[in-house]
C-alpha cells in the first residue's frame, strides 16, 4: 500500500512539474489550448462523412461508430499525457543520448522514471475536449445502457489502458538492441489508429493479431463493446489472460535489456 | 566483503564499436555489412578504497574513468568482476543503495531545463523521500556554502555554467550521500569557481565523512582533494598510491628557477642541467633548469659557487608533466607500477 502512495505521489509531482514548465512559455501553452478542440472537431467530421455514405461499418451504426471512436480517442490520448511521451521520447533520442544514466541512479523504479516522468500535459485541453464530446454522446445514447454495461465497460477501459501501456512499454525494450527505435512507436502509433473502427470490419487474420500481439482492440473495440451490450464471452478472460502475459514479457524483457545499455561517451 | 566502502575485483567492461566506413557508400555498405570492435573500456581493475577516503581517478580521455563509475553507480552491467559499494552490489539497484550515493557527471545534468533549479530540488526532495526538516536543514547548508540563494528561483536554463554546476551539486547532495561519484565537476569553470567547488567538496568529505571518487583533466582538483590517486590507461590500472608516491616514482627530474645578479650566457649553464627557459633582458638575467632529481641539490651547489647566483629555488615538476611521464613510460603502460 505505501507503495502504492509512493508512486501514485510521485507521478503526481512528475505531472505537476511538466505542467509547470509547460506554463514557463505561456503563448505556446495558449495556442494548444486552442489546437485540441479543433483537432478533435475535425475528425469528428472525418468519421461523420465515412458514416453517412456507408450506413453503417462491420454492423455498427453512426453513433455506436462515433461512440467507439470517442472512448479510443479518451483512452488513447490519456496514454499519450500519462506514459506515452515518455515512451516515445525514450525511443527517439533517450537511449541515443544516454538519457538513461540519471534515472538510472534514482531510488524509484526505473521503468516507472522512463514512463512517467514525461507526461505530455500539453494534450490536456485535447484530453478535455474529448471527455467534452465523449460525454456528449454518451448522453445522447444512454438509453442503450445497463448498469451493468457501464461498470464492464469502466472495467474494460481500465485493462485496455494497462494493455497499451504494457504494450508500448515492451515495445520500448526494442531500443535496448536497436538504441534509436523511433520508427518501433511511429508503428505503434499507426497501428493504433484502426483502433477507432470496429474490429469486426477487418479480415479474420488481422482481427487474430488485433486481440494478441498488437492488442488494439482493447483499446476502443472491446470497451465499447461492453458499453452497447455487443460483447463476446470471451472478451474479458482474454483481456487479462493478455494483461498477465504481457506484465511478464515486459518485465524480462526490460531487465534484459538493461543489462545490455551501454549508455553513451560522457 | 571487506569493511572497504568500495571494494573492486577483476572488473572488466568490454563493448562491441561499430567501426563505419567514411562517406555515403560506407553507409550504404554499412546496412548490411557492419564491422564491430571490442573495445576493452575497463580491463581487469581491482582497487579498494575506504570510507571516507577522497580517491583521483585520473587518466587520459578515453581511459576507462567514465566507465568505471557508471559501473560502481550500478548504470553499467560489468563483463566481469565483483564490484560492492557499501556492502550493495551496484546492479542489483537497490533503493536502500541508491539513497546512499550520488553520481554527479560534469557535462550531463539532472535539472529540469524550464524550471528553476528549487523545483528540481522539491522533486529530489519526493524521490529520496527527504523529510521536511532533513530537507530545509539541508538545503539552507548547501545554498550558503555554495553561495546560490540569489539564483534558485531563476530558470534553469538562464544560469551560468558554473551556478548550475553549484544547483548540481545541491541536487545531489540532498539526500546527503555516503559515496559520491564526481565526474569530471569542475569541467568548463573558471579558476575562482574550480576552487569554490573544490572547498565545498573538502568540506562535504569533512563534515560526512563522505566516501568520494573524483574524475578531473584538473590536477588542481585532484591534488587540493584527493591524498591518494588511481592512474588507468587504456582499461588499465597503472598506478594506485599516494599522490606523493607519483612524484617520487616517476618524477625524474626536479626543477631549479635561478635568477643571476650578473649576465651570463647559455654556455654557462649548459654543463649544469637541460635549459628550459632562459630571459635576459639587459637588468635581469633568470633561467629554468631540469636537473636529475638525486643530483638536484649537488648542481645547486656548484651553480652558487661558480656562476653569480642571486636567487636560487628548487622545485618539483608540475603534476600534469608528471602524469604525462607516467602515460609515456612503457614500464608503467604495461602495469608493472600497479599495487
Amino acid at each position: 500500500m505505501r507503495k502504492i502512495t509512493r508512486y501514485t505521489s510521485l507521478a503526481w509531482n512528475f505531472f505537476v512539474f511538466s505542467t509547470k514548465s509547460l506554463m514557463e512559455y505561456r503563448l505556446n501553452f495558449i495556442l494548444q489550448i486552442l489546437h485540441g478542440p479543433a483537432y478533435v472537431g475535425m475528425m469528428y467530421g472525418i468519421l461523420s462523412l465515412a458514416f453517412d455514405r456507408a450506413g453503417e461499418l462491420g454492423g455498427w451504426s453512426k453513433t455506436e461508430g462515433v461512440l467507439l471512436f470517442l472512448s479510443f480517442q479518451l483512452l488513447y490520448v490519456i496514454g499519450i499525457v500519462v506514459f506515452l511521451k515518455g515512451v516515445r521520447h525514450f525511443l527517439w533520442e533517450g537511449l541515443r543520448r544516454g538519457d538513461l544514466d540519471m534515472m538510472l541512479t534514482k531510488p524509484v523504479n526505473t521503468q516507472f522514471i522512463v514512463t512517467f516522468s514525461k507526461p505530455d500535459v500539453q494534450q490536456l485541453p485535447l484530453l478535455a475536449a474529448i471527455t467534452v464530446f465523449f460525454v456528449r454522446q454518451v448522453w445522447v445514447m444512454q438509453e442503450l445502457f445497463t448498469l451493468q454495461s457501464v461498470l464492464l465497460f469502466a472495467v474494460s477501459f481500465t485493462l485496455g489502458l494497462i494493455l497499451m501501456y504494457l504494450s508500448s512499454s515492451t515495445l520500448m525494450t526494442l531500443g535496448f538492441k536497436m538504441t534509436r527505435a523511433s520508427q518501433v512507436i511511429e508503428f505503434f502509433d499507426k497501428t493504433s489508429d484502426f483502433a477507432q473502427y470496429p474490429t469486426s470490419i477487418f479480415p479474420v487474420s488481422l482481427r487474430w493479431f488485433a486481440f494478441t500481439l498488437i492488442p488494439i482492440a482493447f483499446f476502443g473495440y472491446v470497451p465499447t463493446s461492453f458499453l452497447l451490450g455487443k460483447e463476446i464471452w470471451w472478451f474479458l478472460p482474454s483481456e487479462i489472460l493478455l494483461m498477465v502475459i504481457l506484465f511478464f514479457i515486459n518485465q524480462k524483457a526490460w531487465k534484459e535489456g538493461l543489462k545490455h545499455y551501454s549508455s553513451a561517451s560522457s | 566483503m571487506s569493511s572497504s566502502a568500495i571494494s573492486v575485483k577483476n572488473l572488466k567492461k568490454y563493448y562491441e564499436v561499430y567501426q563505419k566506413q567514411p562517406g555515403l557508400m560506407g553507409s550504404i555498405t554499412s546496412l548490411w555489412n557492419r564491422k564491430y570492435e571490442t573495445v576493452k573500456a575497463v580491463d581487469d581493475i581491482s582497487f579498494e578504497i575506504e570510507p571516507g577516503e577522497v580517491v583521483g581517478f585520473i587518466g587520459q580521455n578515453g581511459a576507462g574513468k567514465t566507465t568505471t563509475l557508471k559501473v560502481l553507480s550500478g548504470l553499467l552491467y560489468p563483463t566481469a568482476g565483483e564490484v560492492s559499494v557499501l556492502g550493495y552490489n551496484p546492479w542489483d539497484r537497490q533503493a536502500a543503495f541508491q539513497k546512499q550515493f550520488s553520481l554527479v557527471m560534469g557535462q550531463k545534468n539532472q535539472l529540469w531545463w524550464d524550471l528553476p533549479a528549487m523545483e528540481t530540488f522539491l522533486l529530489n526532495k519526493a524521490i529520496y523521500e527527504v523529510p521536511d526538516s532533513v530537507f530545509k536543514k539541508t538545503l539552507d547548508k548547501l545554498v550558503n556554502l555554495l553561495d546560490v540563494s540569489e539564483v534558485l528561483n531563476v530558470q534553469v536554463r538562464k544560469l551560468s555554467l558554473g551556478q548550475r554546476m553549484k544547483c548540481e551539486l545541491i541536487a545531489a547532495l540532498l539526500h546527503n550521500p555516503q559515496v559520491l561519484f564526481l565526474d569530471e565537476p569542475t569541467i568548463g569553470l573558471d579558476v575562482i569557481m574550480q576552487k569554490t567547488l573544490r572547498d565545498f567538496i573538502k568540506q562535504y568529505n569533512k563534515e560526512f565523512n563522505a566516501t568520494i571518487i573524483l574524475t578531473s583533466h584538473y590536477m588542481d582538483d585532484v591534488k587540493e582533494l584527493c591524498k591518494r590517486a588511481i592512474i588507468i590507461d587504456t582499461g588499465h590500472k597503472i598506478f594506485d598510491g599516494a599522490l606523493q608516491d607519483i612524484i617520487d616514482r616517476y618524477a625524474r627530474n626536479k626543477i631549479l628557477s635561478v635568477v643571476f645578479s650578473k649576465p651570463v650566457t647559455k654556455t654557462d649553464l649548459k654543463p649544469f642541467g637541460i635549459i628550459k627557459e632562459f630571459t635576459e633582458d639587459g637588468s635581469a638575467y633568470t633561467a629554468t633548469l631540469l636537473v636529475d632529481r638525486t643530483d638536484a641539490t649537488k648542481v645547486a651547489g656548484n651553480l652558487l659557487k661558480k656562476l653569480p647566483v642571486q636567487d636560487l629555488n628548487i622545485e618539483e615538476p608540475p603534476i600534469e608533466a608528471i602524469i604525462r611521464e607516467v602515460f609515456s613510460s612503457s614500464d608503467g603502460v604495461n602495469g608493472s607500477k600497479a599495487k
